[in-house]
C-alpha cells in the first residue's frame, strides 16, 4: 500500500534508540485511562505479572501516588513548581519502593517527567530549592531518575517475549493472512517533547508503536497526517468552544488515513484514545462521513491478542467505535451477550434499571 | 452502531454536545495548490505577459504602503502586492470583492521599483469577469455597463437631454462652424447629475466671460467610455470611442476640452482616432490656466476663504497636472490656499475611480471619510477639486455629517466663478 | 627552483592551483583519493548563472593540465599519513609510494548534508524525495535518464516538481546555523532547466530567501519567474507520501499567511554544505584548527585568504566553505600564486 523504502525507514529510527532498563517498575495511572477505556489499565499489572518483572505502585492512603498534576499545568491553573513538586514527591515514593524507573501509563505524565528533568538539567538550583520545598512539605527526599520509561516502552521492549511466549493471535486477517494494516498514533508528549533523548525513535518515525505492530505481525501506514496532534489538549477538549479544534483535528487525521484503509489505530496515549475514538462518532454525526476505524490502546490490543477475554477483561465494550469487526477479522472469537453483564451475572443494563426503580419506591437516594 | 452512551431515545450523547450545545467542527486554513491553481497560473501568466506584471514583481510591499485602501481599518487586507502573489500563483479569488476595490488611483504604479503597471493587470483581470465571465460582477457595475452600452450613459437617461443643461443658457457665445472654435466635452455626470450640471454651467459661464467661442456636442456627444475602459468591458468602450470619435470630428473642432479628468484621460491615451484626426485633448482646467495667464479672464472678487486643493488622482498621479489648478486658484484675490497631508503625486484618492463612483460602500469604509478628515485638519473652508467623481465622492460622504458642516465642496469651476462674478 | 608543491584534492579548485603554478615554471602533484579528476564539477551539465557547459570546463582544465609536464596527478590515491618534517611535507600513501613537497595546498572541496538527517522530508523513505545532487543527475542529458525527470518510485514522468531551500541550512537545530550560499542559485538553475524542457511542468521553489546575488544571478532568477517557476516563501514543514507515491508537502505561504499544501510527483531536497570527509583528519596532521563547524579557516579572510596558520599550508576552494565555481577557480589560481611568492622566498631564504 506505501510506496517506501523500507530500509530507509528502518534506519531513520535507530538513529534514537532509547535504553529501556528492564525492570523495577513503578507503576502510576492515568486520569482518565481508567474511567473511560477500563481495561487497559487493569491489564498492566496482569502483563507485568506474566512478565514475572519486579514492579510495584502504592495504595496506601498516605503515602500513595498522586495525578502527577500535569491535566492542571497543561490547563493553566497549576504553575510550573506545583507540578515539579508533585512529581519530586512522586519519584521520592518510587524510589523508597526501590524502583529505579516510574512507568507510567499517561503519555502527560511521562511528558511531564520529562519536562521536569530537564528543567533540573538546565536550571541552576532547581533541584536545591525542590530539596527544601519537597523536605517541608512532606518530609521526603527524592533523585531525579536516571530512565524515564512509559508503560508502552516497556511493551516494546517486551514485544518480542510477549508475542513469543504469550500471544496467541497475530495482526493478521485469518481468512487471507493478509498482515492488518495499523496506523500508529504515539502521544505528542511521548514523541515531540525531546525526541532525542525519550522517545524510541525519534519523533519523525517513532518506533514504539509501530514496532510493537511489526512484531505482532501487523503493516504499518505511513500516511500523510501521521505526525499530526490528536487535537486534544487540555485546552481544546476541556473548553467547549474551542473543541470544534480537537474535532478537526481528528477529523484531518482520518480523511489522510483513509485512503489507506487502516484496520485499526493502535495508540499509546489516554487522552489520544479517547478522542481518535470518540470523535469518529462526533465527525458521523456533523458531516456524515464514517470513518470508523477501531482505536485500540497498546495494553488492549497486547491482551486480546494474547486471547485474554475481550469485554472482561480487556473491555473493548466500552469503545465508541466497534471493535467487535476487528476481533472478526483476526479471528479472536467472542460472545456480545456478555458485553454488559454485571459480576453478578446479571446485564447490566437492567440492574441499572432496577436500581432506579427501588429507589423511586422506598423513598432512599 | 456502537451501543455506547446514553441519552434522550436515539440521542447519542458524548460531551461533545457541551450543555446541549454543539460546537463548531473548525475549518482548514490551508489552500490546495494542485492542478487547478496551476491552470489558472497558465491563464494569468498569458494574460500578463505583455505587461510581466507577475514576473518582474519581488514582493517588496511598496505598493501596498501606497494603496489608500490600506489606511482604511476595514480594508486593511486589500493590498496590491497579495494580489500579484495570489495570482502568480493561481490562487486568485476572482468570486471575491477585492477585484473591484481598486479605484485605479495609480499610486501604486508610481512608486513601484519595477513600474509593474498594476492598472493594466486590474482591467485585464476585470475583462476575464466581466466579458468572460469568470467571477463576481457587483449589481451596480453591472447596471452601469449596460446603461452604457444601450443608453450611452450610466443612468438609462434619454439621450436627447444631453445637452439640456446648457438649454437655458445664452447661446449667443455658441456659433457653431466658427473656425476657433473649442470642444467643451461635458462628460456624463456635468451632463446629467442636477449638482455636478453646476460645474457645467460654470465652466460655460467662465468661457463666456472670456469669450471664448466654444461648442458642444450636446446630443451627438455620449459617455468617453472611461469607466466601461475601467470596468474591463473592452467591447462597450470601443463602441463609445466610437461614435464619440466620429461626432468629434464632424463637429470639426482642433481642440478639445473636457470637464472631467477621467474623460480627458482616457481620450488622450486610447482615442487614437482622435490624433490622427488631428485634434488635440486638453484638461478644461489648462485652458483656464492658459485664458488667466493672457488676461482673458479677470479675477477681481475677492473670496476671502482658506482653501484645500484636492488633487484627482488623473491629474496629479496620470499626467503631472499639479501646479496648473494651484495657479488657477491663486489668482483668486484672497484664496488662502493650503495642503493636505497627502498633497500632488500623493494625493489620497477619493475613492471614485476605478468604478468606485458607481459601488455602495458603507460609511465607515469609504476613502473619502479620511480624505475629509485631512480637510479638517488643515482649518480649510473650501475642499476644492477638479473632477466630477471626486466632487460627487467627497461631498456625499461630507453631507448630513455634523463634522463637516463648515466644509464645503467646491469644483474649480464654481470657485473661480465666485472670483470672476460678483 | 626545483620546489614541489601538493595539491590536495583534484576537483577545479585543485585544477586551477596546479595550472597556476604551472605558469610560474613550479612543479605540482595532484592527489586525488578517487579514480577521476575534476571533483564535483563533472556532475554539472550546466553551470549557473550563464549556464555554461560544466563538464566541458573540467574537460578542458583537466586536458590543460595532463598536457603540462610539470603537473603529475594521482588517482585512486589515498594519504595514509602527512606530517612536516624539517620544513619539508612528508606525504605517506596507502599504496606505499611517499610524495614529498615544499608546500601543500588543500583543495578538498566539500561534503553535501545528509538529507536522512532531516527526518520530516522523507529522504531515504519515500522514494520520490530526492537530493539536488540526484536531481542533476536526472537533469544530465547524458546521465542515467538522459535528461528526463522521472518519478524514482515508477519511472513515470515527474510534472509536478517542488523544490525545497535551505535543506541542512540556516537550522540551528541540526548544528548548522550557516547559509550554503550556493543553494538558491542552484536550486534556481535547475528549476530553470526543468521548465525550458517541460513547458508544461508545474515547478514550485519553497524558499526562506532568495539569495541569487551578483551579477547574472538576479538576471536568472528574474528568468526563472517568466518561465513560470513559482516561488513560495515559506519552509517546508514536512513531506510525506501519498497511496501512489505522490509527495505531500505542507509550508505557509508567508507572503499570503496562509498554511498551502501541494501534491509533487517529485521533491528536490536543495541540500547545503558539509565539510569534507578528511577534513578532520588532515587537520589533525597538520596540526590545524577547523572552525566550530568543520570547515577549515584561513590565516586571515581579507590579507591573507589562501594561506592557513601552518606555514607552507594553503587553502582554495570550497575547503573553507561551498562557493560559486568561478570562485573556486579563482582560489585556485590565485593560491597558485601565492604558493609561488612563498616558495621564492623559501628558496632566497636558502641561499
Amino acid at each position: 500500500m506505501n510506496v517506501i523504502h523500507h530500509e530507509g525507514r528502518e534506519s531513520a529510527w535507530q538513529r534514537y534508540v532509547k535504553d529501556i532498563p528492564d525492570n523495577n517498575y513503578f507503576l502510576t495511572l492515568s486520569c482518565i485511562l481508567g474511567t473511560l477505556y477500563p481495561g487497559s489499565e487493569a491489564m498492566v499489572p496482569k502483563l507485568y505479572d506474566l512478565l514475572g518483572l519486579n514492579w510495584g505502585t502504592s495504595t496506601d492512603a498516605q503515602s500513595g501516588w498522586t495525578c502527577c498534576s500535569a491535566i492542571g499545568y497543561h490547563g493553566d491553573i497549576v504553575p510550573i513548581e506545583a507540578t515539579l513538586l508533585t512529581i519530586a514527591r512522586l519519584w521520592s515514593i518510587a524510589q523508597e519502593a526501590g524502583m529505579d524507573a516510574v512507568t507510567p501509563t499517561c503519555v502527560t505524565s511521562f511528558g511531564a517527567y520529562c519536562e521536569c528533568k530537564d528543567l533540573y538539567e538546565h536550571e541552576p538550583g532547581l533541584k536545591k530549592k525542590m530539596d527544601r520545598l519537597l523536605k517541608e512539605s512532606c518530609g521526603r527526599e527524592f533523585e531525579i531518575p536516571k530512565y524515564l520509561v512509559h508503560t508502552s516502552d516497556v511493551y516494546y521492549r517486551y514485544r518480542n517475549r510477549i508475542r513469543d511466549e504469550f500471544m496467541k493471535f497475530q495482526l493478521v486477517e485469518e481468512k487471507t493472512g493478509r498482515p492488518l494494516r495499523v496506523v500508529d498514533h504515539v502521544g505528542c508528549h511521548y514523541s515531540k517533547l525531546f525526541p532525542e533523548k525519550h522517545a524510541m525513535g525519534g519523533v519523525d518515525y517513532c518506533e514504539v508503536l509501530s514496532g510493537m505492530a511489526k512484531a505482532w505481525g501487523g503493516e504499518n501506514v505511513e500516511y500523510p497526517e501521521r505526525r499530526h496532534c490528536c487535537g486534544m489538549g487540555f485546552r481544546q477538549c476541556m473548553i467547549s468552544p474551542n473543541r470544534g479544534a480537537t474535532m478537526a483535528s481528528v477529523y484531518k487525521k482520518m480523511k489522510s488515513m483513509a485512503p489507506f484503509q487502516p484496520d485499526l489505530i493502535l495508540t499509546n496515549c489516554p487522552g489520544c484514545q479517547v478522542f481518535l475514538d470518540k470523535e469518529q462518532w462526533a465527525i458521523y454525526e456533523m458531516t456524515g462521513e464514517e470513518y470508523f476505524v477501531p482505536v485500540l490502546t497498546y495494553q488492549e490490543l497486547a491482551g486480546l491478542l494474547m486471547g485474554w477475554d475481550p469485554y472482561n477483561t480487556a473491555g473493548i465494550q466500552f469503545h465508541t467505535v466497534p471493535v467487535e469487526p476487528l476481533l472478526d477479522k483476526i479471528g479472536i472469537p467472542y460472545d456480545p451477550s456478555k458485553a454488559w453483564v454485571g459480576l453478578d451475572g446479571r446485564p447490566l443494563e437492567a440492574a441499572a434499571e432496577m436500581e432506579l426503580v427501588s429507589a423511586g419506591e422506598s423513598g432512599n437516594g | 452502531m456502537a451501543k455506547t452512551g446514553s441519552g434522550e431515545k436515539g440521542q447519542p450523547d458524548y460531551g461533545w454536545r457541551f450543555q446541549g450545545k454543539i460546537v463548531r467542527l473548525c475549518e482548514d486554513r490551508s489552500v490546495q495548490m494542485d492542478e487547478s491553481s496551476h491552470l489558472m497560473e497558465r491563464a494569468l501568466r498569458q494574460m500578463s505577459m505583455e505587461y510581466f506584471a507577475l514576473d518582474r514583481c519581488l514582493q517588496c510591499g511598496i505598493c501596498t504602503e501606497g494603496c489608500p485602501h490600506t489606511k482604511l481599518e476595514t480594508n486593511a487586507r486589500f493590498s496590491p502586492r497579495s494580489f500579484i502573489q495570489k495570482a502568480r500563483l493561481g490562487l486568485l479569488d476572482l468570486s471575491g470583492e477585492d477585484l473591484w476595490l481598486c479605484t485605479q488611483c495609480g499610486q501604486c504604479k508610481l512608486i513601484c521599483p519595477y513600474e509593474i503597471p498594476f492598472l493594466d493587470v486590474m482591467i485585464s483581470l476585470r475583462s476575464l469577469v466581466v466579458e468572460q465571465g469568470a467571477g463576481y460582477v457587483p449589481a451596480s457595475i453591472k447596471g452601469v455597463l449596460s446603461s452604457l452600452s444601450s443608453a450611452g450613459n450610466p443612468w438609462k437617461e434619454d439621450q436627447s437631454r444631453r445637452g439640456e443643461w446648457h438649454a437655458d443658457r445664452d447661446r449667443s457665445g455658441n456659433t457653431s462652424g466658427r473656425q476657433d472654435a473649442v470642444m467643451l466635452f461635458v462628460g456624463c455626470l456635468p451632463s446629467y447629475d442636477k449638482r455636478a450640471q453646476k460645474i457645467a454651467r460654470a465652466a460655460a459661464e467662465l468661457l463666456q466671460r472670456a469669450g471664448v467661442a466654444f461648442d458642444i456636442l450636446g446630443e451627438a456627444e455620449v459617455c468617453c467610455g472611461e469607466s466601461a475602459l475601467r470596468a474591463g468591458d473592452q467591447g462597450t468602450f470601443e463602441r463609445l470611442k466610437a461614435i464619440n470619435t466620429r461626432n468629434l470630428a464632424k463637429g470639426g473642432a482642433k481642440r478639445i476640452y473636457t470637464l472631467s479628468p477621467h474623460c480627458y484621460d482616457v481620450m488622450k491615451n486610447r482615442y487614437d482616432g482622435l490624433e490622427t484626426g488631428g485634434c488635440q485633448v486638453y484638461p478644461f482646467v489648462i485652458l483656464l490656466h492658459e485664458l488667466i495667464s493672457k488676461g482673458a479672464l479677470p479675477v477681481r472678487n475677492g473670496v476671502h476663504k482658506r482653501v484645500a486643493f484636492h488633487d484627482p488622482c488623473l491629474f496629479s498621479k496620470h499626467h503631472s497636472i499639479i501646479a496648473e489648478p494651484r495657479e488657477v486658484l491663486q489668482n483668486i484675490p484672497g484664496i488662502e490656499l493650503v495642503e493636505m497631508e497627502h498633497s500632488g503625486e500623493k494625493s489620497f484618492c477619493c475613492g471614485g475611480g476605478g468604478g468606485g463612483v458607481w459601488r455602495d460602500t458603507a460609511k465607515g469604509e469609504r476613502l473619502a471619510e479620511i480624505r475629509l478628515e485631512e480637510a479638517l485638519k488643515t482649518g480649510a473652508d473650501i475642499l476644492a477639486t477638479a473632477c466630477p467623481y471626486c466632487l460627487t465622492m467627497l461631498e456625499e460622504s461630507a453631507r448630513g455629517e455634523e463634522r463637516y458642516q463648515d466644509l464645503k465642496v467646491m469644483d474649480l469651476c464654481e470657485l473661480l466663478r465666485e472670483g470672476v462674478f460678483s | 627552483m626545483d620546489k614541489r608543491v601538493a595539491i590536495i584534492g583534484g576537483g577545479v579548485a585543485g585544477l586551477g592551483a596546479a595550472l597556476s603554478l604551472d605558469r610560474y615554471g613550479i612543479e605540482s602533484i595532484i592527489i586525488e583519493k578517487s579514480p577521476n579528476l575534476g571533483g564535483k564539477v563533472t556532475g554539472y551539465a550546466q553551470l549557473f548563472p550563464d549556464f555554461k557547459d560544466g563538464k566541458a570546463l573540467v574537460a578542458e582544465l583537466i586536458d590543460k593540465a595532463r598536457r603540462s609536464p610539470r603537473i603529475r596527478v594521482l588517482t585512486n590515491a589515498s594519504i595514509r599519513t602527512m606530517a612536516r618534517q624539517d620544513g619539508r611535507f612528508e606525504l605517506a600513501m596507502t599504496s606505499g609510494d611517499a610524495v614529498c613537497a615544499d608546500a601543500v595546498i588543500l583543495t578538498c572541496g566539500f561534503e553535501v548534508f545528509d538529507a536522512r538527517k532531516q527526518g520530516e522530508y522523507g529522504y531515504g523513505v519515500y522514494p520520490n524525495v530526492i537530493t539536488a545532487p540526484e536531481l542533476e543527475l536526472f537533469l544530465d542529458p547524458e546521465g542515467p535518464t538522459k535528461g528526463k525527470l522521472l518519478r524514482p518510485s515508477d519511472g513515470q514522468p515527474a510534472q509536478r516538481v517542488a523544490i525545497i531551500f535551505c535543506v541542512g541550512s540556516r537550522n540551528k537545530r541540526l548544528g548548522n546555523p550557516y547559509c550554503s550560499r550556493i543553494c538558491c542559485s542552484y536550486s534556481t538553475k535547475q528549476a530553470i532547466e526543468i521548465m525550458e524542457r517541460h513547458p508544461d511542468a508545474n515547478v514550485t521553489c519553497f524558499y526562506m530567501d532568495i539569495r541569487t546575488y551578483g551579477r547574472g544571478f538576479e538576471e536568472m532568477y528574474q528568468y526563472a519567474q517568466e518561465l513560470g517557476v513559482k516561488y513560495v516563501r515559506g519552509r517546508v514543514s514536512e513531506c510525506s507520501a501519498l497511496p501512489n507515491g505522490d509527495i505531500q508537502v505542507r509550508a505557509e505561504n508567508t507572503l499570503m499567511c496562509r498554511p498551502v499544501q501541494g501534491a509533487f510527483d517529485v521533491v528536490s531536497l536543495s541540500v547545503g554544505m558539509a565539510p569534507c570527509s578528511d577534513g578532520a583528519q588532515i587537520a589533525a596532521w597538520l596540526g590545524l584548527e577547523l572552525d566550530p563547524y568543520g570547515f577549515f579557516q584561513a590565516k586571515d579572510d581579507y590579507l591573507s585568504p589562501y594561506e592557513t596558520h601552518q606555514e607552507g599550508v594553503f587553502l582554495a576552494g570550497s575547503i573553507s566553505g561551498l562557493k560559486p565555481i568561478r570562485d573556486c577557480l579563482s582560489d585556485g589560481f590565485s593560491a597558485g600564486g601565492e604558493v609561488a611568492l612563498y616558495l621564492q622566498r623559501l628558496h632566497q631564504g636558502r641561499g
